[in-house]
């Protein structure tokens, strides 16, 4: 009994700071022994109620005067005297640390932050297909949304919208915003609350209203409060701001300054133009496929050939990004990894070179926890201020990012000060620490440590072989990343250079918002005269919406004497240059020309891919088609080459119709093929609108390959990432094989100076240390290829155009990367050539 | 002038009480005796090290005892500083309840 007692006293003792142990456990004892003498029961639990005070007063103790603390000013001033290693690593650490935190944000600002709706998981696009034409995503027609509301039975409502723009005019500036119009269901549907003031009213009467965004209302008014009540006006009308939208609510990432309601009569109710895009609440308890297949059966059976799918609202919103980030956060880790990995080999062969040093301190009672605590202390520094760098190095990263991403609504909405990106980095700065801290101790530690010392004398090289392996692992990581990166990088090569079916260098494109009023036409058709003549300008093409800048409206077009085929068909209202100024190719027929006026006989120009689709193997000059109807027919005239939307949109037929003779629709955009620079053309088109109308806006003047870019900016976003983690881990994994070679060349050069005593030739010591370098980039290589070849799949989701498990890819990705490894190690290879034998046997 | 916890100045009075036998063991009981409130010794220790730490308390090592199971107590003394600091503090506890008349001194 008495000698547990002394035993748990003793122990307990034992962990207090030396000075006060022995008093301390002399107070325990003398306490007992006094307590004892009334009663031992009494004496325990007194011991007893000791035990948690003694433990807080030795953590206490522990971490004010450990040791720890020592180490670590110790390994400050360690890096402080010999900053390479530590700067090598920290400069790792924050690449790594940088990539991932940065990508944390962008994760949890996309994937991880709900919709700022109601009960957002419910919420679903409700999409029309058309499966033989490969469209999943189309807009439904009013007619089909009636028949939706009508017949579907998962969902508890399905709210409609369309885009708009409006002119303000006014107070202030004039400004061309961008207008959604949702209809009475939209608010129920949503759940939306207004964050001031109130939403819309659809009451029948009501005056003109507007709820704005939150941005908006900043950006105008100066603040949510302010805007609610005030009067715009709006393309010369009238409109109160009725509430103010949540921040950042944005829906399907449709561009929006303000919402507008979305009226319909009966005959619009009955439109087959395809212009809605409509958001459904799923009835509970029903799954987004149940209501898909409910709205798909529905879509069937009113009219074959078309379908409809539903997408949760979330997954439509984050979109193909969502898919993305896991595997771009999969190569963050492996990122994270390599930069781990490679600062644990530094450490390893610093550590290797202090072997003496350790083994002299185990030889002198260091136990095993002391020297790895020692060295855990001694990886801190780095991982503190890489960690710092690299919320630095994330911040630039997220801001990059977010400049080349497509929608940049969301983007806004990434926080950079999110205590979570914080914690995440903080998080993985310690981590690191420990990873790439622990691995060296513990082998400078094991009790291998002075048998190895003695080993020393033969000339064994240690912990070389972790070493190599770890080299290896890099060498693999790297490949399997390069070789992904090659994949996108092709895949963006190939896309860059599809053909669009026009030719957008050269081009300028302008936006000229007018309200549609009788003054229109003549404005339009004055400004194509003034520019035909303008020396800046080649030839000017007007429509309702350009390709790439709008994705224009679409319809039906039945033809004459062809059985109806429910065939998606973009229209555009253009002017007889249009074809000639985008560079679009005529197959047959003519141009619209100046005789196509209001009151000629109504005329139309097909794409190559309708007239193939609806005459097969004839001409379609001549023939006759319809608007949705084929009560007005327009006789064909010609038939042009195909339009890719961007690249990589399937090619959508097209039907164009003159201006002129359309009068339900305005022109409102512009593009000019500039004859000198684009500067000229800016400004002859600014001269000659304003010439006619000083108070037009002349608005969104943007070079047409300026779009075409801009279609590729998810793609090209990707690149830029793979591209960033393709260099860094390359650059980590050479800097690995470099570090591992210039430990073998300074652990044996009491070997290497025999050799050279002995005669040997110093290129064949070179070629020797060399080779052994290209063997381990060759296994790490080989296996990296597995890696790519096992994670092709994934990657096959996001390439298009190209095929990700390309032989040629693999060998050449091989063969750089070992070549560069082998140029890596002949750098401190060189070193072993310079040896002074007599010099290395005194070494050590 | 450092601000003084509640413990640490009971602490600082009990080594004072105790003249030269202020160890661990007999502070403890003099705190415990005049507050009526249990103190361990490890809570104990935290302070005396802390207050050792701030200069207002030294320490020196005693000869090991039977009783002890043959260690040494450890005695503790304030420093000049600590003097300095308790009598500062008496000064302003005192003018703080001069005239107030709450508890008669009990002797």
């Amino acid at each position: 009994m008495s000698g547990a007692r002394r035993r748990l006293i003793g122990w307990l003792c034992r962990l207090l700071p030396g000075e006060i142990a022995d008093a301390a456990a002399g107070d325990l004892e003398e306490q007992w022994q006094r307590a004892a003498r009334r009663s031992r029961i009494r004496a325990a639990a007194q011991l007893t109620l000791e035990i948690p005070a003694l433990l807080w007063c030795a953590l206490r103790s522990w971490a004010m005067f450990s040791t720890f603390w020592r180490d670590l000013r110790h390994a400050f001033r360690l890096a402080g005297r010999e900053p390479k290693p530590t700067v090598v690593a920290l400069l790792t650490l924050a690449l790594g640390l940088g990539a991932s935190t940065a990508l944390f944000a962008l994760t949890n600002a996309w994937l991880l932050r709900p919709l700022p709706f109601a009960d957002p998981d419910r919420l679903v696009a409700v999409w029309e297909t058309v499966p033989e034409q490969d469209i999943f995503q189309n807009t439904p027609a009013p007619a089909v949304l009636s028949e939706w509301r009508a017949r579907t039975r998962a969902f508890d409502g399905l709210g409609a919208m369309t885009t708009a723009t409006a002119n303000l005019t006014g107070s202030g500036d004039p400004e061309r915003l961008s207008v959604l119009r949702i209809d009475d269901d939209m608010q129920r549907v949503l759940g939306l609350r207004a964050a001031a003031g109130r939403l819309l009213s659809f009451a029948p009467g009501a005056p003109a209203e507007a709820l704005v965004t939150d941005a908006f209302a900043r950006r105008r008014f100066g603040g949510a409060a302010a805007a609610v009540g005030t009067s715009m006006v709006l393309d010369g009308d009238p409109v109160v701001i009725a509430g103010v939208l949540p921040a950042g609510v944005t829906l399907l990432g449709l561009d929006a300054d303000l919402w507008r309601p979305l009226r319909f009569t009966a005959a619009e109710r009955q439109s087959q133009s395809r212009y809605l895009w409509v958001i459904g609440r799923l009835r509970r308890g029903t799954t987004v496929a149940q209501a898909s297949a409910d709205a798909d059966a529905v879509s069937r059976s009113r009219e074959p050939g078309l379908g409809a799918r539903a997408v949760g609202l979330q997954e439509q919103t984050v979109g193909s990004l969502g898919h993305d980030l896991p595997v771009l956060l999969g190569a963050t880790g492996v990122l994270l990894l390599i930069a781990c990995a490679n600062v644990a080999s530094l450490t390893l062969a610093r550590t290797a070179s202090r072997r003496r040093e350790f083994a002299l301190r185990a030889a002198l009672g260091a136990g095993r926890p002391r020297i790895a605590a020692q060295m855990i202390a001694e990886a801190i520094p780095a991982a503190l201020l890489g960690g710092a760098a690299g919320l630095v190095v994330s911040g630039w990263l997220v801001r990059g990012f977010v400049a080349w991403l497509p929608q940049r609504d969301t983007l806004a909405a990434v926080e950079l000060g999110d205590p979570r990106i914080f914690l995440f980095g903080l998080a993985a700065s310690i981590a690191s620490a420990l990873c790439f801290g622990l691995a060296p101790a513990l082998t400078a530690a094991s009790r291998r440590t002075i048998a190895s010392l003695r080993e020393d004398a033969r000339g064994r090289s240690g912990p070389a072989g972790p070493l190599r392996l770890i080299a290896g692992i890099e060498i693999a990581l790297s490949v399997a990343l390069v070789i992904a990166a090659v994949v996108v990088g092709r895949s963006f090569v190939r896309l860059s250079r599809v053909d669009l079916g026009f030719r957008p260098d050269g081009v300028v494109t302008f936006e000229l918002p007018r309200r549609a009023d009788a003054g229109a036409g003549v404005f339009f058709s004055q400004l194509l005269d003034r520019l035909e003549v303008s020396p800046a300008v080649t030839a000017a093409a007007l429509t309702q919406a350009l390709p790439l800048k709008s994705f224009g409206f679409g319809s039906n077009f039945p033809a004459e004497g062809v059985p109806p085929a429910n065939r998606l068909t973009l229209w555009r209202i253009v002017n007889p240059q249009y074809f000639d100024a985008l560079g679009i190719r005529r197959l047959e027929g003519r141009a619209f020309d100046r005789r196509d006026t209001a009151g000629a006989a109504r005329v139309a120009i097909v794409s190559e891919s309708y007239a193939r689709a609806t005459w097969p193997g004839q001409s379609a000059i001549g023939r006759r088609i319809g608007w949705a109807t084929l009560e007005r027919p327009m006789t064909v005239v010609g038939v042009v080459g195909d339009v890719h939307l961007s690249a990589t949109a399937p090619v959508v037929p097209h039907v164009y119709m003159p201006y002129t003779q359309v009068a339900e629709f305005q022109p409102g955009q512009l593009a000019v093929r500039a004859r000198g620079g684009d500067a000229q053309a800016i400004d002859a088109v600014r001269q000659a609108v304003w010439a006619i109308d000083p108070a037009q806006p002349v608005a969104g003047i943007q070079p047409m390959e300026a779009l075409a870019w801009r279609t590729l900016a998810r793609r090209r976003f990707q690149l830029a990432l793979w591209t960033s983690f393709a260099i860094a881990a390359a650059g980590l994994s050479l800097l690995g094989v470099y570090g591992v070679v210039s430990y073998r060349v300074r652990r044996s050069t009491k070997e290497l100076g025999i050799r050279l005593a002995l005669g040997a030739r110093p290129r064949a010591l070179v070629g020797r240390i060399v080779g052994e370098a290209i063997v381990i980039a060759a296994a790490g290589a080989a296996a990296g290829v597995v890696l790519a070849y096992w994670a092709a799949e994934t990657i096959r989701g996001f390439v298009i155009a190209v095929e990700p498990r390309d032989p040629v890819v693999y060998a050449a990705v091989t063969a750089a990367v070992v070549f560069a490894s082998a140029a890596a190690a002949a750098i401190p290879a060189r070193r072993a050539t310079r040896i002074d034998p007599v010099q290395s046997l005194r070494a050590e | 002038m450092p601000d003084l916890a509640e413990f640490e100045l009971r602490v600082l009075l009990g080594v004072l009480r105790r003249g030269d036998d202020a160890y661990a063991v007999a502070v403890r009981d003099e705190i415990e005796a005049r507050t009526g409130r249990a103190v361990s010794i490890g809570s104990l220790y935290i302070t005396l090290q802390r207050l050792e730490r701030k200069g207002l308390l030294r320490s020196r090592l005693g000869d090991p005892s039977p009783e002890r199971g043959g260690r040494a107590k450890r005695f503790y003394a304030l420093t000049r500083p600590g003097l300095a600091l308790l009598r500062a503090e008496c000064r302003m506890t005192q003018a703080m309840w001069a005239g107030l008349g709450l508890v008669r001194d009990e002797k």
